[in-house]
Order: C-alpha cells, then structure tokens, then sequence
C-alpha cells in the first residue's frame, strides 16, 4: 500500500518535503506577507517554516487532508517570531543565498509597496484583538481555512476557534474601519 | 469593519518570484540531505540545479565529471575520427601563462573538424570518476572519496525531452527532465511532483544542455559572456564555473569550445599548472581555477592532454583545506544511434 503523504512526511522523506514545498510555498509565502507586511520577510518565513516543518514532522497526525493547515500554524510562529527561529536555524539560514540586491519583482515595486500600505492598516485595526484572535483570524479569514483546519493548526479545540473568530468579529464590528477612502477601490494588480 | 471587508481589502495574493523560489527550494533540500543522519550524500561537486532538472539532479547525484569539448575522438556513428591536430614541426615554447596556455587550448579546438550529427543520436561519454561522499552516523560526519569506478552516459543530442541513460557502480538510470521512479521514467506524476518548466520537445538550456543548445550558443566572446552572465541569474555561478560545467560530460562543438576557451582566458582567477595529471594517469597541463569570494568558493582544476590538448579531465579541491574532492578522467566521447549503444 502506498503511504500517504503525511506518513512520507512523517517518516522524513525528503523528496516528499519537496512535493510539499512545490504544493504550498505560495500559501505559506502569502499568508507570512498578510503577517508580516513585508514581501522580503515573508520569504524568510518560507525558508524558515520549512525548516521547522522538518524539525517538527513527527508531530504531524497520522490521519488527515492537506498539510497546509499544519505549515500555516508554523508560519505563525515563525513570524510572530522571526529572531527566534532564525537563532535556531542559525546555520542553515547562513547558507541561504542572498535575495538579489535588485529584487526579481522590480518592474512590481510599486505594487508590493502599495501592498504592505495596505496591510498596515488592517493591522492597525486589528490592534484591539488578543494574539489568539488575530491567529484565528488570519488563518480562517485571510488563508480561508476551515475552522477543523485551523483548529489543526493552532492544535487547539475546533470550538475554541470558533468562540475566538466570533469574538474578534464582534470587537471589529465596534471599530471603526481603517481609513475607508484610501484603501477602497480595486485591488492593485488584481488577482494573479 | 466587518471581516468580509477586511478580506476584501487584502492585497491579492503574488507568487514567490520563481527564480527566488528555485533557491529557496533547493536551499532547503540541501539542509535535509544535511540535517538527515541517514543518507549519504555526494558533497562534491555542488553545481546549480535548475527548475525540472532531474537530469541534472542524476548528473550530480552520480557525481560526474567528464569531457569536453574539443575533440570528438571518437565520433563513430558517423565514422568521423577526429585526428589530433598535428603536432608542429617546430613546437612554440611551452605556455607561461593561464591565459597562454587557454589561448593554446582554444586554438586547438577550433583546428577540430565539426562531426556530422543526427538529431536522434545520443552523446555517449566513458569517464572514470571518484568523488567524496559524506555520511553522517550519530552526529558524526566522515568524508571519504568514492573508489574509483566507471561512468557511462547516453544524452540525447537534439531533445532534452527524450530519455537518456547513466551507468554507473552497477546500476542503470534513466535520464530524463520528467520524474524518475522505480528507474522508469513516470510523464503523468502525481500532482506536486516538480515537472520540467519547459514544453517538449526542447533543445534544453544551459544547465542541461544538448548539442543542438551548444551549436546555437554564441561564439562571439561579448555574446558568450552576456549569455553565461544570463545563465548566472539562475545559477549565481561566474563564468568560471558556468563553462567548467559546460565542458564537463559534453561533446562540445569546436566553435563554441574555441570561443569557451578563448573567453576564459580573459577571465580572472585561472593559474597554469604545469604537469598535471588525470586519475586514468594520463599526464597533461591544467589550469587550476580559484575563487574566494562570498558566493563562489572554488578550487577546480581542467587538465588536458599536453599534446593534442583536449580536455580529459577535471579535479576538484576543498577551497578551504586542498583536500581532494574529486576527480575525472574521460576514457572515451562518441555519438551513438541508441541510449545503451557502446560505440
């Protein structure tokens, strides 16, 4: 019988750390920007939270869909804290090639600074919520997560992430929203 | 704010740049074949990698190191045996100099008569090979070189696309750009499985590069330079070694070696080393290549027969200690009808 590829995973596979890379560098990569704000930390967490998706595969749970819920959770705790992670993976994080000093998206520049404008002030809204909920939140509103999946990730209760998303919806909802009129309109660069 | 809206106002999403992504793919497999206290691994030679390049993932998993260019030796699918050039009546003096002694080198490329190839025929190259290979057990990382052993190689010369084959230490591999599973080549993976980024059929690119590629480089030396430069925004080699890796396991056609050659010896970093000697034995003239710069650490030495001066072959050293880490010796360079074929 042929071995899922959470058991390949578990077993520490590497070719199947590649398929895995191959299948969620993007989501991982997005989801690190709406954390960070910054399109270039956001590939350190990549780098990052496959390391520690490797150093952690024997957490991974037998059963189970997609590995995605699983990296999203590391990528929290990766860049909610970048340093720490990075001191633990000293020595293989030395042996990343630099990104290039001019970025591979110049002719985009203007895009991705407009991005991280907007970022900032969704997360300066989200200033009243508690970690938690900003957790829950990114995972099932921004990574479009489903409650189970995030519950898998934050290795909390399925209700728990449920009583922290209604809770961060019912906090916002007092907020005035961010600074409507600069951040309306149509999304820079539209959907790729 | 309601969360619909917050959703709505996320920047949409974007792709890692690709070649950004290729780095950080394989930076990561490069950690856990390093962090894995189980396999074995081939630290030498480290060359790129490029997007679908099973092939090449084979080509350095068997740890090559092979031929060049100049001489087509032994062209017997078309019966073309390259003669050497003949050696002159009145030999100059011996080359004081790298750049000298690559002048000499290209010139003698360039005096090879070009073979007649079929788009169908396979490249064939017979080289002797010993690397070093780490293995690490409870924390401990021991180096040792390979015993020395045969290599045998069959690439397709005008279709990257089309399967080749590698022989080495017993066991035959299919060479191919799509997956390699169960030594079959598999074009219909599982999803995810990384595929070749290119439509077939192809000629390749440089990295993993056919006969037809080579014939198509430019030879004019700012042109060949532009387009090794190109090559370096996927590879971060310098010139250096993106031509070391060209000539390595090819025939080259003697156009383009001549122009290789030429280019490379206005290149910094290469010393003559007088009497060298290719793992077969055969005694030649190198030119040792060293760089220490923050991205490219090196020492790689080409050897050359003295006479005929055709590359056979190719030692590497630990930059930091002069420890050996390699070496090759080419045997034999042909183009065969089949993948399998010994000429």
């Amino acid at each position: 019988m042929e071995l899922s590829q959470r058991a390949r995973v578990r077993a520490g596979d590497h070719d199947e750390f590649g398929v895995l890379f191959c299948e969620h560098a993007r989501a991982v990569y997005n989801h690190a920007f709406r954390l960070t704000g910054n399109w270039s930390a956001a590939e350190e967490v990549v780098s990052l939270t496959f390391l520690e998706a490797w150093r952690l595969r024997g957490t991974v749970r037998p059963d189970g869909g997609s590995l995605r819920p699983w990296l999203l959770g590391i990528a929290l705790n990766v860049a909610r804290n970048v340093s720490r992670a990075a001191r633990r993976q000293q020595a293989a994080m030395n042996r990343l090639p630099k990104a290039p000093d001019v970025p591979d998206f110049a002719d985009d520049l203007a895009g991705r600074i407009d991005d991280a404008e907007r970022l900032e002030k969704i997360h300066a809204a989200l200033s009243t919520l508690r970690r938690t909920e900003r957790d829950v939140l990114a995972l099932c509103v921004w990574s479009g997560l489903n409650y189970a999946e995030a519950a898998e990730a934050l290795g909390v209760p399925v209700g728990t992430v449920r009583s922290r998303l209604s809770r961060a919806r019912r906090k916002l909802r007092r907020e005035p929203g961010p600074a409507s009129e600069q951040v309306t309109g149509d999304r820079v660069g539209g959907t790729r | 704010m309601n969360l619909d809206d917050m959703a709505r106002r996320l920047p949409a999403e974007r792709d890692l740049p690709a070649a950004r992504k290729q780095i950080l793919k394989e930076h990561l497999m490069t950690e856990l074949r390093q962090a894995d206290p189980t396999r074995p691994r081939t630290r030498r030679p480290r060359r790129r990698r490029r997007q679908g390049e099973h092939r090449r993932t084979v080509l350095v998993a068997g740890a090559v190191l092979t031929a060049a260019a100049v001489a087509i030796a032994t062209a017997t699918a078309v019966g073309t045996h390259a003669s050497p050039p003949a050696p002159k009546a009145a030999q100059p003096a011996a080359p004081a100099t790298a750049a000298q002694l690559l002048a000499k080198i290209a010139a003698a490329a360039a005096r090879q008569p070009a073979p007649v190839v079929r788009d169908s025929d396979f490249t064939y190259i017979r080289s002797e090979v010993a690397y070093e290979v780490d293995s690490i057990s409870n924390g401990h990382e021991t180096s040792s070189m390979e015993k020395l052993h045969e290599r045998q190689i069959w690439l397709p010369v005008a279709n990257v696309c089309a399967t080749g084959l590698l022989i080495e230490q017993g066991e035959r591999t299919p060479i191919s750009p799509f997956p390699v599973a169960n030594g079959k080549v598999d074009r219909d993976p599982p999803k995810g499985t990384p595929m070749p980024n290119f439509t077939c059929p192809s000629e390749g690119h440089l990295g993993d590069t056919t006969y037809r590629l080579l014939q198509s480089i430019p030879t004019q030396p700012d042109a060949l330079l532009a387009y090794l430069k190109a090559g370096k925004k996927w590879t971060n080699d310098d010139p250096p070694t993106e031509i070391g890796d060209m000539i390595r396991e090819t025939i080259m056609p003697p156009a383009l070696a001549a122009a290789l050659y030429r280019l490379a010896a206005t290149l910094p970093g290469a010393t003559l080393v007088p009497h060298a000697t290719n793992v077969a034995g055969r005694a030649g003239i190198g030119i040792m290549w060293t760089s220490k710069t923050a991205r490219q650490v090196y020492k790689n030495e080409w050897i050359f027969d003295k006479t005929t001066l055709r590359f056979i072959g190719e030692k590497t050293y630990d930059p930091g200690t002069g420890r050996l880490t390699g070496e090759s010796a080419i045997i034999q360079q042909a183009f065969t009808a089949k993948a399998g074929q010994v000429p």
